[in-house]
């Protein structure tokens, strides 16, 4: 199946703290010592606030998704792919695999850049930061909508787990955007790919969704792409993963 | 308290209105546009630049002060240009072909310019042709790359290899930038340094400059 979807801007408004802590502002975890902080975090604050009522007005976020075949997917995996990695280990063992693209689309990118033309500087950052969230939580919304038509079409059972891979993490390589957007075709929601492999708008997200029972998900970050990196994001999600449940 | 120690104290507050009424209150009092930038505006965020290495402050109070300082700086351009004073140094910058990413970018050239440096900003999507012909006439001494694509990042290389070429190697210095770059990144490709944010950017180009 594959379906386009227009999200609610409201729905992929980040909350106020993850803004915050993105831009390493205290009560978000940044390791400011000073006693007067109070007053700055407050008025960093109302800054995150102005920033993510400015994303809510611009943001127009889009998603689709399309279901496909593990032998589908799998040359989508191969190209430019070096050694193993969690997904080519997870994904011949998933239940149902989709394709999917979100974008939050132009005009917030270009709010920011008029921002930053005024020199206010500080409003452009925080609104980077929310649009750069606001993308995640719309691809969060598609996977909900995938998640939906799983159950309704009845494939989502109670140890069913669903999770995001994209091209330029954990060992897949960014080139393999190139036949994922000649599958995929997400120009349809306005996302187009240059020839670095990037997306434009920027605050777009493409990947794969991977629906299958938890014990799939669970890996040690020991793959050779887990060296070079910092983000290590996986154990967050392998975490939240286990939490949730199939049936929700 | 003096007027240029209220307007650096201003700056650091990130009160751009009242950076400004401060500048003109300077220059109505007579005072040179080089010591109110030296001594107000640049002090100033020397200071703010200091705390935020030292974690006292956050990246918005840093941007606040920078949007305060621009506030002085443009009262002040004209007379500086006028009175022939010498920036503090030249640098240009841009994130490199195929990379549309330009926040990083954006806030160091922020940072640089409140350091009182004249940084020419080519933008994104650089190819090496234009760093290397901008540098030439401009007469920089620092050409600064960002990336936040690994399949970007080897342009920084081909920046390197035609400086080579065109015999500016060593003669400007060449600064590299972006979430998935590393010190280790930038002497691999030849690099001069490797920045990890507007701060130690504005540390690294003044100790090349010699005037850190």
């Amino acid at each position: 199946m594959r379906a386009l979807f227009d999200i609610a801007s409201d729905d992929t408004a980040p909350q106020v703290e993850q803004v915050l802590q993105a831009q390493g502002v205290p009560g978000g975890g940044g390791r400011s010592r000073s006693p007067d902080d109070a007053p700055r975090r407050e008025r960093a604050r109302q800054l995150a606030l102005q920033a993510i009522s400015l994303y809510c007005e611009q943001a127009v976020p889009r998603g689709l998704f399309d279901e496909l075949t593990a032998d589908a997917f799998e040359p989508l995996l191969r190209p430019g792919e070096i050694g193993d990695s969690p997904l080519r280990q997870i994904y011949p063992d998933a239940g149902a695999l989709a394709l999917y693209a979100v974008t939050v689309g132009e005009p917030v990118s270009e709010l920011i850049g008029r921002l930053f033309d005024a020199d206010d500087f500080a409003l452009a950052s925080m609104l980077d930061t929310a649009a750069s969230h606001g993308a995640e939580l719309a691809a969060q919304a598609i996977k909900a909508r995938w998640r939906e038509h799983l159950l309704a079409t009845g494939r989502l059972q109670p140890t069913t787990g669903i999770m995001e891979f994209s091209p330029g993490y954990c060992g897949w390589e960014v080139t393999a955007q190139q036949p994922l957007f000649a599958r995929l075709r997400p120009a349809e929601i306005g996302i187009a790919l240059n020839s670095s492999f990037l997306m434009q708008p920027l605050k777009s997200v493409s990947g794969v969704l991977v629906a299958g029972d938890k014990e799939i998900f669970m890996f040690d970050p020991e793959f050779e792409c887990c060296r070079g990196c910092q983000a290590r994001t996986c154990v967050d999600r392998i975490n939240s993963l286990v939490a949730e449940s199939g049936l929700d | 308290m003096d007027l240029l120690t209220r307007l650096s104290e201003s700056l650091q507050g990130g009160d751009a209105d009242q950076v400004a009424e401060l500048t003109r209150q300077a220059l109505a009092a007579g005072l040179a546009p080089k010591p109110i930038l030296d001594q107000g505006l640049i002090a100033g965020m020397t200071v703010v630049g200091d705390r935020f290495k030292a974690h006292e402050i956050f990246l918005p109070d840093v941007l606040l002060a920078a949007k305060a300082m621009y506030a002085g700086l443009d009262l002040l351009r004209p007379l500086l240009a006028k009175a022939g004073v010498a920036t503090g140094g030249r640098v240009v910058i841009g994130t490199v072909r195929g990379d549309l990413h330009d926040i990083g970018k954006n806030l160091v050239a922020i940072m640089l310019r409140g350091a009182g440096l004249e940084v020419i900003d080519l933008g994104k999507d650089v190819a090496p042709e234009r760093f290397v012909a901008a540098a030439q006439e401009h007469g920089a001494q620092v050409i600064g790359m960002s990336a936040l694509l690994t399949t970007t990042m080897p342009v920084m290389r081909q920046v390197v290899d035609l400086c080579r070429e065109r015999g500016l190697y060593g003669k400007v210095k060449l600064i590299v930038g972006g979430a998935p770059l590393s010190a280790e990144y930038a002497r691999e490709i030849g690099a001069d340094a490797y920045c990890f944010d507007g701060v130690n950017a504005v540390d690294v180009v003044k100790r090349y400059l010699g005037t850190a």
